[in-house]
């Protein structure tokens, strides 16, 4: 049996010359309707695939989750860091109000009651020394895009204000650089050094301290003032004494008095250093966008998109960086890949 | 393109591929009767529709894949009518060993496969484009079709065509 006898069968089978007649008397819109009954419901006629329209939807799908992720991870950090920045903006702002006040006494109980330190008299009446001793202290945050420019900026604002850097680490790490510095800058020109340094950059975060040490400094004075005291009536003694015991005795006493009194005086010292340099510590980050510090939902929706685009974008140069470590993986891997997939080819064409 | 009047597009259908359509259509209806009634409505299809051909074998393979479609909704319709035979299942053959009842009596996708391929001559990638299938789902139509036609003949299938 061969294909041939199918053929031939087939071949007898033809359409009779009534139906062509027919066909042929048929007119455009003139059909003679037949009784068909159509059928309920189409069955599995033959279309074309789907597959078009399922892939557009999935990439649709695709794009919104992409989009949708990096917003939410926008939004994160930058929620956290408009929670934090409102939070220390109202401490710092009533703690740089307290200490920003003339030299009064009310300025003194405002800070006392600010920075939770024993109640003191107004008077002072204990003072031996005049004026009051505040140790200030500030912490600035500071991002910005020019990082160059800013660090300039900042040590040309420190030296205007006559103060000098402690210590300071900077790291460079790709594109972000970040420095911390901590400095010194005269009481007097403190104000200003601040102003002037919330100037070089976007300020992230702000937080001022201010100490008031006028008890323990007045305590230590005292302390000094009494063993000066005795140190005086020693060497009265010393000088007045007898015997060679006596002398050897008051030797004890006045070498012991002189090193408290170095180290009270250090002490003191170190306040009058404190009092009189405020310590300022100043975070400088660069970055592609700034931390959101706008105060409509608009603008810090726009920081937000911007910065998840940002991180997006870093996080794909983080991968590409590290996939370029590791070259010589990634090249066997593929070249593995490929060979699989060439056996795969082949044993579908068979 | 195949330029050509509508009226000319339609004479030429029915004069040279009416009986490749009646056959198709023969494939699957048991009657001949049902089968006129098939061309009839291909070709009312053709009256009716709008566009343009691109060839004489672009028309052909048109009508071809509207007869097919017709005869799959008869099937359908006449499944949820009545009891009849069941068109899928392979009845048993004629007795007079005729092959084209074998081919009559397969499943419809193999039996399209069959009949398009060996009779009318399409590669298994035309008739995959003609019934919206791929090609490989095509030659494994033909495959079964073939195996079956074998157990139901009980002869050897020389497959001369391939």
């Amino acid at each position: 049996m061969k294909w041939f006898e199918y053929q031939m069968e087939v071949d007898q089978l033809h359409a009779s010359d009534a139906l062509k007649a027919r066909l042929l008397a048929m007119q455009p819109d003139s059909q003679t309707s037949r009784d068909h009954s159509a059928p309920a419901q189409r069955g599995r006629a033959i279309r074309f695939p789907h597959w078009r329209r399922w892939a557009a939807g999935a990439a649709a799908c695709a794009a919104v989750a992409v989009v949708g992720s990096q917003v939410l991870l926008g939004m994160g950090p930058a929620g956290a860091g408009i929670s934090t920045m409102s939070m220390t903006a109202g401490g710092a702002a009533s703690s740089t109000a307290a200490a920003y006040d003339a030299a009064a006494p009310e300025a003194a109980a405002y800070s006392l009651a600010e920075n939770g330190l024993s109640a003191r008299s107004a008077a002072g009446a204990d003072s031996a020394v005049a004026g009051e001793k505040i140790i200030y202290t500030a912490r600035l945050t500071l991002e910005t895009k020019d990082y160059d420019a800013a660090r300039a900026a900042l040590e040309q604002a420190l030296a205007a204000a006559g103060g000098w850097m402690e210590n300071s680490s900077e790291s460079p790490y790709d594109n972000r650089r970040s420095l911390s510095m901590t400095l010194r800058v005269p009481a007097d020109s403190y104000e200003a050094f601040l102003a002037a340094a919330g100037e070089t950059a976007s300020v992230v975060n702000r937080s001022e301290q201010a100490d008031d040490v006028t008890a323990q400094y007045t305590d230590v004075a005292g302390r000094i003032a009494n063993l000066e005291g005795q140190r005086d009536r020693l060497r009265e003694l010393q000088a007045g004494a007898d015997t060679l015991a006596d002398l050897l005795d008051i030797e004890a006493q006045l070498s012991d008095v002189q090193y408290q009194l170095e180290s009270w005086q250090g002490q003191l010292d170190w306040y009058d250093d404190q009092i009189a340099s405020c310590t300022v510590t100043v975070d400088l980050r660069e970055v592609e966008t700034y931390t959101p510090t706008g105060e409509t939902f608009l603008e810090r929706l726009g920081a937000a998109f911007a910065e998840g685009w940002q991180n997006f974008v870093l996080g794909l140069a983080a991968v590409a960086v590290a996939l370029a470590g590791l070259w010589p993986v990634v090249l066997l891997v593929a070249a593995a890949a490929v060979a699989a997939a060439l056996v795969l080819r082949r044993r579908r064409r068979r | 393109m195949w330029r050509v009047s509508q009226e000319e597009l339609y004479r030429i259908a029915v004069e040279n591929y009416s009986d490749s359509v009646y056959r198709a259509a023969a494939h699957h209806c048991t009657n001949p009767i049902d089968a006129e009634d098939v061309v009839q409505d291909v070709y009312e299809k053709l009256l009716r529709r709008k566009g343009s051909f691109s060839s004489e074998e672009h028309l052909k393979a048109w009508l071809l894949r509207v007869a097919i479609n017709r005869c799959h909704d008869l099937s359908r319709a006449a499944s949820q009518k009545d009891v009849p035979l069941e068109e899928t299942m392979p009845a048993p053959p004629a007795a007079d060993h005729s092959v084209l009842d074998a081919v009559r009596a397969l499943p419809e996708q193999y039996r399209n496969a069959i009949y398009l391929h060996y009779f009318e001559g399409y590669t298994a990638a035309e008739i995959g484009r003609l019934l919206g299938a791929p090609t490989n789902t095509v030659l494994s139509w033909l495959h079964r079709g073939r195996a079956l036609l074998h157990t139901m003949l009980q002869e050897e299938i020389e497959d001369e065509m391939v």
